[in-house]
Protein backbone atom coordinates (compact mmCIF):
# COMPACT_ATOMS: atom_id res chain seq x y z
CA UNK A 1 0.00 0.00 0.00
CA UNK A 2 1.26 3.61 -0.65
CA UNK A 3 0.17 7.00 0.18
CA UNK A 4 1.55 9.63 -1.55
CA UNK A 5 1.00 12.74 -0.84
CA UNK A 6 4.48 14.27 -0.96
CA UNK A 7 3.75 16.90 -4.25
CA UNK A 8 0.80 17.96 -1.53
CA UNK A 9 3.07 18.66 1.32
CA UNK A 10 5.80 20.39 -0.94
CA UNK A 11 2.88 22.55 -2.19
CA UNK A 12 1.48 23.80 1.43
CA UNK A 13 5.39 23.98 2.80
CA UNK A 14 6.11 26.14 -0.66
CA UNK A 15 2.77 28.20 0.77
CA UNK A 16 3.99 28.45 4.70
CA UNK A 17 7.31 29.82 3.14
CA UNK A 18 5.71 32.47 1.19
CA UNK A 19 3.16 33.59 4.49
CA UNK A 20 6.29 33.81 6.91
CA UNK A 21 8.00 36.20 4.11
CA UNK A 22 5.21 38.19 4.28
CA UNK A 23 2.70 36.91 1.65
CA UNK A 24 -1.14 36.82 3.12
CA UNK A 25 -1.83 35.31 0.01
CA UNK A 26 -0.63 32.18 0.72
CA UNK A 27 -1.72 31.72 4.18
CA UNK A 28 -5.70 32.55 2.45
CA UNK A 29 -4.65 29.78 -0.08
CA UNK A 30 -3.68 27.31 2.71
CA UNK A 31 -7.19 27.71 4.71
CA UNK A 32 -9.40 27.24 1.38
CA UNK A 33 -7.60 23.93 0.78
CA UNK A 34 -8.77 22.73 4.23
CA UNK A 35 -11.21 24.60 5.05
CA UNK A 36 -14.17 22.16 4.14
CA UNK A 37 -12.42 19.16 5.61
CA UNK A 38 -12.20 21.08 8.92
CA UNK A 39 -15.26 22.21 9.58
CA UNK A 40 -16.96 18.70 8.64
CA UNK A 41 -14.63 17.58 10.66
CA UNK A 42 -15.80 19.62 13.55
CA UNK A 43 -19.32 19.24 12.21
CA UNK A 44 -18.86 15.55 12.74
CA UNK A 45 -17.72 15.58 15.92
CA UNK A 46 -20.09 18.50 17.85
CA UNK A 47 -23.22 18.04 15.58
CA UNK A 48 -23.64 21.67 15.56
CA UNK A 49 -23.61 23.56 12.25
CA UNK A 50 -22.05 27.32 14.30
CA UNK A 51 -20.12 25.17 16.75
CA UNK A 52 -18.55 24.15 13.57
CA UNK A 53 -18.01 27.03 11.90
CA UNK A 54 -16.72 28.68 14.73
CA UNK A 55 -14.78 26.25 15.62
CA UNK A 56 -13.34 25.78 12.14
CA UNK A 57 -12.06 29.22 12.47
CA UNK A 58 -10.40 29.32 15.55
CA UNK A 59 -8.12 26.33 14.57
CA UNK A 60 -7.12 28.21 11.63
CA UNK A 61 -6.53 31.12 13.74
CA UNK A 62 -4.48 28.93 15.61
CA UNK A 63 -2.65 27.67 13.07
CA UNK A 64 -1.95 30.51 10.89
CA UNK A 65 -0.79 32.31 14.47
CA UNK A 66 1.45 29.24 14.86
CA UNK A 67 2.76 28.97 11.49
CA UNK A 68 6.30 30.17 12.83
CA UNK A 69 6.56 27.04 15.17
CA UNK A 70 5.63 24.56 12.22
CA UNK A 71 8.94 22.52 11.58
CA UNK A 72 7.80 21.09 8.85
CA UNK A 73 8.19 16.94 10.20
CA UNK A 74 5.04 16.10 9.82
CA UNK A 75 3.09 17.45 6.96
CA UNK A 76 0.68 20.72 7.17
CA UNK A 77 -2.15 18.65 7.09
CA UNK A 78 -1.64 16.44 9.95
CA UNK A 79 -0.45 19.38 12.06
CA UNK A 80 -3.83 21.14 11.30
CA UNK A 81 -5.77 17.66 12.43
CA UNK A 82 -3.78 17.92 15.49
CA UNK A 83 -4.70 21.15 16.35
CA UNK A 84 -8.36 20.69 15.23
CA UNK A 85 -8.64 17.90 17.27
CA UNK A 86 -7.27 19.30 20.18
CA UNK A 87 -9.81 21.95 19.87
CA UNK A 88 -12.52 19.96 19.54
CA UNK A 89 -12.43 17.64 22.41
CA UNK A 90 -11.63 20.81 24.54
CA UNK A 91 -14.62 22.31 23.38
CA UNK A 92 -16.65 18.58 23.93
CA UNK A 93 -15.43 18.91 27.48
CA UNK A 94 -16.42 22.57 27.97
CA UNK A 95 -19.97 22.18 26.73
CA UNK A 96 -20.78 18.45 27.65
CA UNK A 97 -23.72 18.85 26.21
CA UNK A 98 -26.53 16.86 24.32
CA UNK A 99 -26.81 18.17 21.03
CA UNK A 100 -30.03 17.73 18.26
CA UNK A 101 -29.92 17.43 15.45
CA UNK A 102 -31.94 20.22 13.98
CA UNK A 103 -31.08 20.41 10.22
CA UNK A 104 -31.68 16.81 10.63
CA UNK A 105 -35.65 17.06 11.78
CA UNK A 106 -35.97 19.91 8.94
CA UNK A 107 -34.97 17.75 6.28
CA UNK A 108 -37.23 14.97 7.76
CA UNK A 109 -39.67 17.13 7.96
CA UNK A 110 -39.29 18.55 4.36
CA UNK A 111 -39.10 15.19 2.68
CA UNK A 112 -42.12 13.67 4.48
CA UNK A 113 -42.42 10.57 3.23
CA UNK A 114 -41.87 7.24 4.83
CA UNK A 115 -38.95 6.01 3.51
CA UNK A 116 -37.14 9.32 4.11
CA UNK A 117 -38.19 9.37 7.30
CA UNK A 118 -36.54 5.80 7.86
CA UNK A 119 -33.29 6.53 6.11
CA UNK A 120 -33.22 9.83 8.45
CA UNK A 121 -33.51 7.96 11.62
CA UNK A 122 -30.83 5.47 10.28
CA UNK A 123 -28.37 8.51 9.56
CA UNK A 124 -29.06 9.80 13.27
CA UNK A 125 -28.91 6.13 14.65
CA UNK A 126 -25.44 6.13 12.68
CA UNK A 127 -24.43 9.12 14.23
CA UNK A 128 -25.59 8.21 17.47
CA UNK A 129 -23.82 4.94 17.44
CA UNK A 130 -20.10 6.82 16.52
CA UNK A 131 -20.71 9.38 19.63
CA UNK A 132 -21.40 6.49 21.82
CA UNK A 133 -17.90 4.99 20.70
CA UNK A 134 -14.93 6.18 23.79
CA UNK A 135 -12.84 8.73 22.40
CA UNK A 136 -9.73 7.51 20.71
CA UNK A 137 -12.51 4.92 18.98
CA UNK A 138 -14.37 7.46 17.42
CA UNK A 139 -11.07 9.62 17.09
CA UNK A 140 -9.48 6.51 14.73
CA UNK A 141 -12.64 5.87 13.34
CA UNK A 142 -13.76 9.60 12.09
CA UNK A 143 -9.99 10.13 10.88
CA UNK A 144 -9.97 6.80 8.70
CA UNK A 145 -13.33 6.21 7.52
CA UNK A 146 -14.40 10.22 6.77
CA UNK A 147 -11.39 11.98 6.32
CA UNK A 148 -9.81 9.32 4.82
CA UNK A 149 -6.44 9.67 6.23
CA UNK A 150 -4.22 6.72 6.29
CA UNK A 151 -2.85 4.86 9.78
CA UNK A 152 0.26 6.72 9.48
CA UNK A 153 -1.06 10.38 9.32
CA UNK A 154 -4.19 8.74 12.01
CA UNK A 155 -1.06 8.03 14.34
CA UNK A 156 0.32 11.60 13.85
CA UNK A 157 -2.61 13.02 14.57
CA UNK A 158 -3.45 11.28 17.68
CA UNK A 159 -0.03 10.75 18.53
CA UNK A 160 0.14 7.52 19.05
CA UNK A 161 1.71 4.24 16.75
CA UNK A 162 0.07 3.37 13.73
CA UNK A 163 -0.93 -0.32 15.23
CA UNK A 164 -2.62 1.73 18.19
CA UNK A 165 -4.65 3.57 15.57
CA UNK A 166 -5.56 0.12 13.68
CA UNK A 167 -6.82 -1.11 17.14
CA UNK A 168 -9.07 1.98 17.79
CA UNK A 169 -10.18 1.63 14.31
CA UNK A 170 -10.93 -1.89 14.18
CA UNK A 171 -12.72 -2.06 17.78
CA UNK A 172 -14.89 0.96 16.92
CA UNK A 173 -16.22 -0.12 13.76
CA UNK A 174 -16.74 -3.67 15.75
CA UNK A 175 -19.11 -1.57 18.64
CA UNK A 176 -20.62 0.63 15.93
CA UNK A 177 -21.89 -2.37 13.92
CA UNK A 178 -22.92 -4.14 17.69
CA UNK A 179 -24.95 -0.92 17.95
CA UNK A 180 -26.79 -1.02 15.10
CA UNK A 181 -27.48 -4.11 15.07
CA UNK A 182 -29.24 -3.82 19.04
CA UNK A 183 -31.63 -1.18 17.16
CA UNK A 184 -32.48 -3.70 14.93
CA UNK A 185 -30.34 -1.92 11.84
CA UNK A 186 -28.73 -4.37 9.17
CA UNK A 187 -25.95 -3.24 6.84
CA UNK A 188 -27.64 -1.88 3.50
CA UNK A 189 -25.40 -4.16 1.25
CA UNK B 1 -1.38 -10.56 -4.03
CA UNK B 2 -3.30 -11.67 -1.03
CA UNK B 3 -4.99 -9.75 1.44
CA UNK B 4 -6.18 -11.75 4.37
CA UNK B 5 -9.60 -11.01 6.15
CA UNK B 6 -8.14 -8.20 8.59
CA UNK B 7 -6.50 -6.88 6.83
CA UNK B 8 -8.97 -6.30 4.16
CA UNK B 9 -10.79 -4.43 6.91
CA UNK B 10 -7.93 -2.32 7.82
CA UNK B 11 -7.67 -1.27 3.90
CA UNK B 12 -11.33 -0.70 3.14
CA UNK B 13 -11.06 3.39 4.25
CA UNK B 14 -8.44 3.60 1.89
CA UNK B 15 -10.12 1.44 -0.69
CA UNK B 16 -13.42 3.44 -0.14
CA UNK B 17 -10.96 6.63 -0.67
CA UNK B 18 -9.24 5.53 -3.82
CA UNK B 19 -5.86 5.67 -2.62
CA UNK B 20 -5.36 1.91 -3.05
CA UNK B 21 -3.97 0.91 -6.68
CA UNK B 22 -3.53 -1.62 -8.50
CA UNK B 23 -2.99 -4.88 -7.04
CA UNK B 24 -3.67 -3.93 -3.50
CA UNK B 25 -7.27 -2.44 -4.94
CA UNK B 26 -8.26 -5.74 -6.74
CA UNK B 27 -7.30 -8.12 -3.91
CA UNK B 28 -9.66 -6.11 -1.33
CA UNK B 29 -11.78 -6.73 -4.33
CA UNK B 30 -11.63 -10.41 -4.45
CA UNK B 31 -12.45 -10.79 -0.93
CA UNK B 32 -15.20 -8.25 -0.90
CA UNK B 33 -16.68 -10.82 -3.57
CA UNK B 34 -16.81 -13.53 -1.10
CA UNK B 35 -16.48 -12.17 2.31
CA UNK B 36 -20.02 -11.31 3.56
CA UNK B 37 -18.58 -10.01 7.08
CA UNK B 38 -16.16 -7.09 4.83
CA UNK B 39 -19.17 -6.50 2.60
CA UNK B 40 -21.06 -5.67 5.80
CA UNK B 41 -18.60 -3.32 7.33
CA UNK B 42 -17.47 -2.10 3.86
CA UNK B 43 -21.42 -0.97 3.82
CA UNK B 44 -21.61 0.48 6.89
CA UNK B 45 -18.61 2.50 6.41
CA UNK B 46 -20.02 3.99 3.20
CA UNK B 47 -23.26 4.93 5.16
CA UNK B 48 -21.24 6.23 6.73
CA UNK B 49 -19.38 8.85 4.70
CA UNK B 50 -22.51 9.69 2.68
CA UNK B 51 -24.62 11.37 5.17
CA UNK B 52 -24.14 14.50 4.33
CA UNK B 53 -22.87 17.85 6.31
CA UNK B 54 -24.94 20.56 6.06
CA UNK B 55 -23.28 23.38 4.14
CA UNK B 56 -22.49 26.72 5.79
CA UNK B 57 -22.79 28.59 2.22
CA UNK B 58 -20.43 30.57 0.52
CA UNK B 59 -20.82 33.54 2.57
CA UNK B 60 -18.70 31.43 5.14
CA UNK B 61 -16.26 29.77 2.81
CA UNK B 62 -15.22 33.49 1.20
CA UNK B 63 -14.92 35.43 4.34
CA UNK B 64 -13.42 32.69 6.30
CA UNK B 65 -9.63 33.25 4.81
CA UNK B 66 -9.77 36.83 5.23
CA UNK B 67 -11.17 36.08 8.72
CA UNK B 68 -8.08 34.06 9.73
CA UNK B 69 -5.32 36.04 7.92
CA UNK B 70 -7.16 39.34 9.08
CA UNK B 71 -6.75 38.39 12.67
CA UNK B 72 -3.71 36.95 12.81
CA UNK B 73 -1.66 39.98 10.84
CA UNK B 74 -2.71 42.47 13.63
CA UNK B 75 -0.63 40.01 15.64
CA UNK B 76 2.46 40.24 13.88
CA UNK B 77 4.93 41.53 14.15
CA UNK B 78 5.49 45.65 12.57
CA UNK B 79 8.34 44.03 10.16
CA UNK B 80 6.13 41.30 8.65
CA UNK B 81 3.34 43.67 8.31
CA UNK B 82 5.72 46.18 6.83
CA UNK B 83 7.21 43.52 4.27
CA UNK B 84 3.29 42.91 3.34
CA UNK B 85 2.52 46.69 2.78
CA UNK B 86 5.88 46.68 0.57
CA UNK B 87 5.26 43.78 -1.63
CA UNK B 88 1.70 45.03 -2.40
CA UNK B 89 2.28 45.23 -5.98
CA UNK B 90 0.82 49.22 -6.19
CA UNK B 91 3.29 50.26 -3.16
CA UNK B 92 5.91 48.13 -5.03
CA UNK B 93 5.09 50.70 -8.30
CA UNK B 94 5.01 53.76 -6.45
CA UNK B 95 7.61 53.07 -4.54
CA UNK B 96 9.85 52.18 -7.75
CA UNK B 97 8.73 55.95 -9.06
CA UNK B 98 10.26 57.70 -6.21
CA UNK B 99 12.95 56.19 -5.99
CA UNK B 100 13.49 56.79 -10.08
CA UNK B 101 12.42 60.54 -9.96
CA UNK B 102 14.95 60.64 -7.31
CA UNK B 103 17.49 59.34 -9.34
CA UNK B 104 16.98 61.59 -12.13
CA UNK B 105 16.97 64.86 -10.27
CA UNK B 106 19.93 63.58 -7.81
CA UNK B 107 21.70 62.94 -11.16
CA UNK B 108 21.04 65.69 -12.81
CA UNK B 109 18.41 64.51 -15.30
CA UNK B 110 20.43 62.36 -16.71
CA UNK B 111 21.85 65.27 -19.16
CA UNK B 112 18.11 66.35 -20.01
CA UNK B 113 17.89 69.12 -17.88
CA UNK B 114 19.78 72.18 -17.91
CA UNK B 115 22.83 72.01 -15.59
CA UNK B 116 23.62 75.39 -15.53
CA UNK B 117 22.11 79.06 -14.64
CA UNK B 118 19.15 80.58 -17.33
CA UNK B 119 21.00 81.95 -20.23
CA UNK B 120 20.76 85.25 -19.37
CA UNK B 121 22.89 84.53 -16.61
CA UNK B 122 25.06 82.67 -18.53
CA UNK B 123 25.34 85.94 -20.82
CA UNK B 124 26.52 88.25 -17.56
CA UNK B 125 29.24 85.45 -16.09
CA UNK B 126 30.65 85.90 -19.94
CA UNK B 127 31.42 89.37 -19.68
CA UNK B 128 32.58 89.13 -16.26
CA UNK B 129 34.37 86.11 -16.47
CA UNK B 130 38.07 87.53 -17.38
CA UNK B 131 37.94 89.32 -14.37
CA UNK B 132 37.24 86.10 -12.21
CA UNK B 133 39.60 84.71 -14.37
CA UNK B 134 41.87 87.20 -13.59
CA UNK B 135 41.03 86.74 -9.99
CA UNK B 136 41.65 83.25 -9.94
CA UNK B 137 45.10 83.96 -11.42
CA UNK B 138 47.89 83.23 -9.44
CA UNK B 139 49.15 86.32 -7.12
CA UNK B 140 52.67 86.92 -7.49
CA UNK B 141 54.90 88.89 -5.89
CA UNK B 142 54.68 92.77 -6.27
CA UNK B 143 57.19 95.45 -6.26
CA UNK B 144 58.26 96.88 -2.80
CA UNK B 145 57.18 100.37 -3.77
CA UNK B 146 53.72 99.12 -4.13
CA UNK B 147 53.89 97.50 -1.12
CA UNK B 148 55.16 100.35 0.67
CA UNK B 149 52.36 102.62 -0.90
CA UNK B 150 49.30 100.35 -0.33
CA UNK B 151 50.71 100.14 3.78
CA UNK B 152 50.81 103.80 3.36
CA UNK B 153 47.60 104.07 2.74
CA UNK B 154 45.87 102.15 5.27
CA UNK B 155 43.91 100.32 3.16
CA UNK B 156 40.61 99.13 4.90
CA UNK B 157 37.60 97.02 4.23
CA UNK B 158 35.68 98.35 1.23
CA UNK B 159 33.07 97.87 -0.93
CA UNK B 160 34.62 99.91 -4.09
CA UNK B 161 37.83 98.93 -5.02
CA UNK B 162 40.71 99.81 -7.38
CA UNK B 163 42.71 97.28 -8.96
CA UNK B 164 46.34 97.96 -9.94
CA UNK B 165 48.29 94.85 -11.39
CA UNK B 166 51.84 94.51 -10.44
CA UNK B 167 54.17 92.69 -11.90
CA UNK B 168 51.20 90.66 -13.11
CA UNK B 169 50.14 90.36 -9.34
CA UNK B 170 46.84 91.52 -7.77
CA UNK B 171 46.96 94.39 -5.35
CA UNK B 172 43.75 96.00 -3.87
CA UNK B 173 43.59 99.64 -2.79
CA UNK B 174 40.66 100.83 -1.27
CA UNK B 175 38.91 104.07 -3.09
CA UNK B 176 38.36 106.28 -0.16
CA UNK B 177 42.10 105.73 1.12
CA UNK B 178 42.91 106.80 -2.25
CA UNK B 179 40.75 109.56 -2.30
CA UNK B 180 42.54 111.04 0.72
CA UNK B 181 45.64 111.27 -0.79
CA UNK B 182 47.17 114.73 -1.07
CA UNK B 183 47.97 116.42 -4.36
CA UNK B 184 51.70 115.37 -3.77
CA UNK B 185 51.17 111.99 -2.85
CA UNK B 186 48.92 111.11 -5.70
CA UNK B 187 51.53 112.69 -7.99
CA UNK B 188 53.98 110.23 -6.76
CA UNK B 189 51.83 107.40 -6.83
CA UNK B 190 51.02 107.54 -10.46
CA UNK B 191 54.89 108.29 -11.60
CA UNK B 192 55.58 104.89 -9.47
CA UNK B 193 52.67 103.22 -11.98
CA UNK B 194 54.03 104.88 -14.79
CA UNK B 195 57.30 103.52 -14.22
CA UNK B 196 55.93 100.22 -13.61
CA UNK B 197 53.64 100.61 -16.71
CA UNK B 198 50.88 99.28 -14.65
CA UNK B 199 48.29 102.37 -15.59
CA UNK B 200 47.22 100.35 -18.74
CA UNK B 201 48.71 103.28 -21.30
CA UNK B 202 46.13 105.72 -19.22
CA UNK B 203 48.07 108.12 -17.28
Amino acid sequence: MHFCHNEQMTDDISLIQQYLAGEEAAAEELIKRYQRQMYAFFYRMVRDMEDAKDLTQKTFMKAIGGLKGFRGDASFKTWIYQIALNTGLNHLKESRRETVDIDDVVIARQEGILNGLIDQERRQRIRESLHRLPERQRTAVMLRAYDGLSCEEAAQIMGCTEGAVKAHYHLGVKKLRGYMEECGYVSQS
Amino acid sequence: MYLNHEQVQESLPDYIAGSLKGETAAAVESHLAACADCTAEYALLQEMIAIEVPDPGDLFWQSLPKKVTASSSSSRPWWQSLNTFLFRPLPAFAAAGVIALLAFVGFGGFGLLPSGPPPQQTAQQNETAPSVASNEREQKPISPQIAEMAQALDATDSDATLLAEADDGIVTVDQPALASLSDDDFDELLQDLKKADLTGGDA
